[in-house]
């Protein structure tokens, strides 16, 4: 995988466990304001990140659109435990 | 990593509460052939697969029965939700109720807890596939027992769906182990040549 990819992932991984981590707090706090600002911003990053590394990488979830004529990528490696 | 979704990929509804049916349906919750050891064995074996065709299918249904094992879950509970104490006694489930109350406990109907046993994974992909078809034609043939124990049309439906899915499971690991015999075919012409 190159770097700009692995730095891309890396991204996503980040605000992708902000946004589940967040989001276990309101689980139990569910009236927060401040937690659910932060959620609402680090959600919004996260898609925004997710799809430039889709668009870029292909799909992170098998129930994605794909482009008339193109392949179907969601099998291409590398597979998360490939990635070194 | 995985996401859940909060639905139920196919809906469950039962008439009436059926302890008996509970008893039997809990097997495909944690016995040796139920879904619980289809979702972690399929997806336990991913690792060492040689193609990405097998990577992706193993992930998918490894996936769709964690699926299929709230299905049953669902099924479990609502069987057992509304009914009576001496009703669960009379069953047989006495013993499950005493450990358990209406909990949904991860065992085979003749009691015994889940096992890691149900996960086979050989590393080899042929023995692995072949594996996997196998359980998905048990898995099956489970589905079309408890559908003579029941005349619940409610209950019917959801587990015809469930059969279904394993004739289609059974489908798709067959085509990967002869994609899997292609490549290891295509390997031994090309190291011979
Ligand atoms: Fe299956």
């Amino acid at each position: 995988m190159d770097k700009d990819q692995y730095n891309l992932l890396t991204k996503l991984q980040v605000y992708q466990f902000a946004a589940e981590d967040l989001g276990m707090f309101l689980n139990t706090h569910p009236e927060n304001e401040k937690a659910i600002h932060d959620f609402n911003y680090v959600i919004k990053k996260q898609q925004m990140i997710k799809e430039e590394y889709e668009k870029r990488y292909g799909p992170l979830t098998p129930d994605r659109s794909v482009e008339e004529g193109d392949r179907w990528r969601w099998i291409d490696d590398p597979w998360p435990w490939e990635i070194e | 990593m995985w996401i859940y979704e909060k639905k139920l990929e196919y809906p469950v509804r039962v008439s009436q509460p059926d302890v008996r049916m509970a008893k039997y349906l809990i097997t495909q919750f944690g016995g040796p052939d139920g879904e619980l050891g289809a979702a972690v064995r399929y997806l336990s074996q991913r690792y060492t697969m040689p193609i990405n065709q097998a990577k992706g299918t193993l992930t998918d249904i490894g996936s769709e029965e964690f699926g299929h094992w709230e299905m049953i879950g669902t099924m479990v509970y609502k069987l057992l939700k509304d009914a009576s104490v001496d009703e669960i006694k009379k069953a047989g489930l006495g013993g499950y109720y005493a450990e358990h109350a209406r909990g949904v406990y991860p065992q085979s109907a003749g009691d015994v807890p889940f096992s890691a046993a149900a996960f086979a994974v050989k590393g080899d992909a042929v023995a692995d596939l072949t594996e996997n078809m196998a359980a998905e034609e048990k898995a099956r043939a489970t589905y079309e027992t408890l559908l003579q124990l029941t005349d619940d049309a409610c209950l019917k439906d959801s587990i015809k769906f469930l059969r279904e899915r394993e004739v289609v499971h059974f489908q798709r690991f067959g085509e990967c182990l002869r994609l899997v015999q292609e490549y290891n075919n295509s390997k031994k012409c090309f190291a011979t040549s």
